[in-house]
């Protein structure tokens, strides 16, 4: 369990963190402490196992209906949700010669200059279906974006949409080149996206678990 | 689920992408952008109100469908229907004060007549002298919900805004002693008879100037000194005050204080009219009046 605390600690300090270990047990020691288990789509669990699909085969509405086997734009995990998830856990399941892209605290700024103040400012629309709703990328809450379910209302949020789009090249590389490593990511602070799959890397499984550690602000 | 029609939150962000589309960068016209800012200003008002209670902005009806959805009783936020704009603006001006209903209504009125008539401009009031107004009520709205400017328009907008506002303060100064100075005047000129033939006839037929508000109490004109009368309707406290007239017989009234939004006085023809005016004045803004004991309270038990 310390060793959970520490990572998240990490996470937080970092944008995202590592650990060696096994996600069951992780889960478990997250239970004892009072976070609370996250399904990205309301009839689905928790734990997601993620596996690259072509365009086709993708759930028509998810990132890979839209990316297939490509490079995946940064994006924070359950943007789409009023309430999203803070941390986000991945492991791969054996290794991966395709890495995932991290970049941390992009949205970190005082406000002050014009990037940052369209991140607070600007409107998205994030659509959810029947469940659709406005919301700007950075609040008290942190940050959320998801240029896939999310689209600018207003000229502050296109910029907004620019800014964060612009970050792709400082993405840093995560490699899965170890079976038992395990990325915790602050989902509040920190995008992330599957670089583009790797010939012969198409059989490649991820398993992800998303967790709410704390009571969001109003 | 749905975010409900009458979610505080959900109304507050609207109003934000409201504002942002009426101060974005761009070729946006004024009247544009009058548009938005009039539509965000409904919103605020519905925010501020529906965050103190949703019923507030449920439009009730006999058989009480809005009332109950507002009170989550029953679902049903398809069919909700919320109160028009003008009675919003009424209710956000009992329930926060300066807020201004007749500057707010004749925002909202100039945004119909630009949507739904054939006037070709959003108002004939200049955006110089619009956009002071309007933020005025705006940010009296935005303070009620314990925020800021910031939070509305973000960092870079704000001192927009507060140059809006410190215009419209500097406004109210100097309409002020417009309406103090040809009061003045038109005393003066009527006092020694000077007055053109016209407004001789007007000043001869001694209008009745009061608002005829509930509420009153005597106040120094600003103008001339002469004894005028503030007007108010809003009950901001109500104590009971009971007095022995002799063994068996009590007089019983209420203490009541009000809040004042007019001012009149019949000597020197001065009217100021709204809670800003007559604070630039110096006047009071709240007065001490007497009402009727009956009209508060019910009847107390005793043990008789």
């Amino acid at each position: 369990m310390a060793q959970l605390e520490d990572a998240q600690m990490a996470a937080r300090q970092g944008g995202w963190s590592q650990l060696e270990g096994n996600l069951d047990l992780l889960r478990f020691a997250a239970a004892r402490v009072g976070w609370e288990e996250v399904a990205m789509r309301s009839t689905e669990s928790a734990l997601s196992q993620l596996v690259p699909v072509t365009r086709a085969r993708a759930h028509r509405y998810s990132i890979s209906a839209v990316c297939g086997m490509s490079e995946q734009p940064l994006h924070t995990d359950g943007a789409h949700m009023p309430n999203p998830p803070d941390l986000v856990v991945l492991t791969s399941v054996g290794t991966s010669t395709t890495p995932t892209l991290l970049m941390a605290n992009a949205a970190v700024g005082d406000g002050v200059d014009e990037a940052h103040d369209s991140l607070r400012a600007g409107v998205f629309m994030v659509t959810n279906g029947g469940r659709s709703f406005l919301a700007t990328a950075f609040s008290p809450n942190g940050l959320r974006y998801d240029p896939l379910c999310m689209t600018p209302c207003d000229a502050r949020a296109r910029r907004a949409a620019a800014f964060l789009a612009d970050r792709r090249g400082l993405a840093i590389r995560f490699l899965w080149d170890r079976p038992s490593r395990m990325l915790i990511i602050d989902n509040t602070v920190t995008m992330h996206a599957r670089a583009a799959v790797d010939v012969g890397d198409e059989g490649r499984m991820l398993e992800r678990v998303a967790f709410r550690t704390r009571t969001p602000n109003p | 689920m749905t975010t409900p029609p009458y979610d505080h939150d959900a109304l507050w962000i609207k109003a934000r992408l409201f504002v942002n589309r009426a101060l974005d960068p761009g070729d946006a016209s004024f009247d544009e952008r009058a548009l938005w800012a009039a539509l965000a200003l409904e919103l605020l008002a519905k925010a501020a109100l529906a965050r103190i209670s949703p019923l507030l902005i449920a439009v009730p009806t006999e058989e009480g469908v809005n009332l109950l959805i507002a009170a989550g009783v029953i679902d049903g936020s398809a069919r909700f229907t919320s109160v028009p704009a003008k009675t919003l603006f009424a209710r956000c001006h009992k329930a926060f004060k300066p807020f201004n209903e007749k500057q707010a209504q004749a925002i909202v009125h100039a945004r119909n007549e630009y949507i739904h008539g054939a006037r070709p401009g959003f108002t004939d009031i200049p955006a110089e002298a619009w956009w002071p107004r309007y933020w005025a009520q705006a940010v009296i709205l935005v303070n009620a919900m314990d925020r800021q400017i910031d939070d509305l328009v973000g960092t870079t907008r704000v001192a927009t805004v507060e140059s809006h506002l410190e215009q419209n303060a500097k406004n109210i100064e100097h309409r002020l002693e417009m309406l103090v100075a040809r009061a003045q005047q038109r005393l003066s000129l009527a006092q020694s008879g000077n007055l053109p033939a016209r407004l001789a006839a007007e000043w001869a037929r001694q209008a009745d100037l009061t608002a005829g508000l509930g509420q009153s109490s005597a106040a120094t004109c600003p103008a001339c000194q002469s004894q005028g009368l503030l007007e108010g309707e809003q009950v901001l406290n109500a104590e009971p005050h009971v007095e022995k007239i002799s063994e068996d017989d009590f007089d019983v009234w209420m203490d009541l204080q009000i809040g004042a939004d007019y001012f009149s006085c019949e000597e020197c023809r001065l009217v100021l009219d709204g809670y800003e005016l007559l604070k630039q004045a110096g006047l009071a803004t709240e007065f001490a009046d007497t009402g009727d004991y009956a009209d508060y309270m019910a009847d107390e038990y005793g043990n008789d």
